[in-house]
């Protein structure tokens, strides 16, 4: 399974995605991870596990504590996934423009002239 | 005047503390757009998430309200100014979440033979604002995700 696979498959999970959100602000213990998601540590133990097995996460060792943090790659990877989200965004404007060919023309009537229509 | 239109660009922006900026060109007047931005039918057409809307109003007009919803969510809110086909803001909330509020300016500027749309989005505060980016990055990734999961085999338990 390659890296990029692998990554994939962690993410699939909605958990998993929502805990890449909040590491994308700043490292984090098990602790802080556990408490916004009403889940156990040891299950947020896992899903660390799994992000940390796909290259996404890794943890620093800061004396008795192990706070996770996105790998500075992995984090150029997600401004990828970024652009996708921006790309989707950009999709819902080019339905938008497809309505926009949809609609019939007024003939005689300039943008700038009153609306066709008065609702109020 | 040469004015160029590229509607395949959309440019996101933030500005200050609390605004986030989107702008993108379109190839038709600003009345043409208006209508798609404001009549219910037109917008059900574009305005789609993984689902069908299943509730679409607008009641167009200072003082009046919209109302869109989803079979999981909705956003609705008070319409607060209307000069057709150049201007509105609305105020958007999400299912009812009255800490998340966001008062939305659209100007619709005629640009040779189209037109340039710029919204302006402004949270409540910086820290409203980085909530709503961090929501946004979220639902991006579970779009992405979401729209990969048949292809995706599920990981360990």
């Amino acid at each position: 399974m390659s890296t990029l696979d692998q990554s994939f498959a962690a993410l699939a999970d909605p958990t998993r995605r929502a805990i890449i959100a909040r590491l994308a602000k700043g490292e984090a213990t098990v602790q802080d991870l556990a408490s916004p998601f009403s889940i156990s540590q040891p299950a947020i133990s896992r899903h660390l596990k799994v992000l940390e097995e796909a290259g996404l996460i890794e943890t620093r060792i800061a004396g008795t504590a192990r706070p996770r943090r996105l790998k500075s790659n992995a984090v150029a990877a997600l401004w990828d996934w970024l652009g996708q989200y921006r790309a989707l965004w950009e999709a819902q404007f080019q339905r938008l423009d497809a309505v926009l060919d949809s609609l019939p023309d007024e003939a005689g009537q300039t943008a700038s002239d009153a609306p066709e229509k008065s609702t109020s | 005047m040469n004015m160029t239109l590229d509607p395949a660009k959309l440019q996101l922006a933030l500005d200050g503390e609390t605004d986030i900026i989107v702008r993108r060109d379109f190839t038709h007047p600003p009345g043409r757009v208006w209508r798609a931005l404001t009549e219910p039918n037109l917008i059900r057409q574009w305005m789609s998430s993984q689902d069908d809307m299943t509730r679409c109003e607008v009641d167009l007009r200072p003082g009046g309200s919209f109302h869109y919803e989803w079979p999981e969510f909705f956003f609705s809110g008070p319409i607060l100014a209307v000069d057709a086909p150049h201007h509105m803001v609305h105020v958007e909330q999400f299912s009812g979440d009255a800490s998340y509020h966001v008062e939305i300016t659209t100007d619709l500027a005629a640009r040779g033979t189209g037109s340039r749309m710029t919204m302006v989005m402004r949270y409540a505060n910086a820290a409203a604002r980085a909530a709503a980016i961090e929501m946004g990055f979220t639902d991006g990734l579970d779009e992405v995700f979401g729209r990969l999961a048949a292809l995706t085999i599920a990981g360990p338990p």
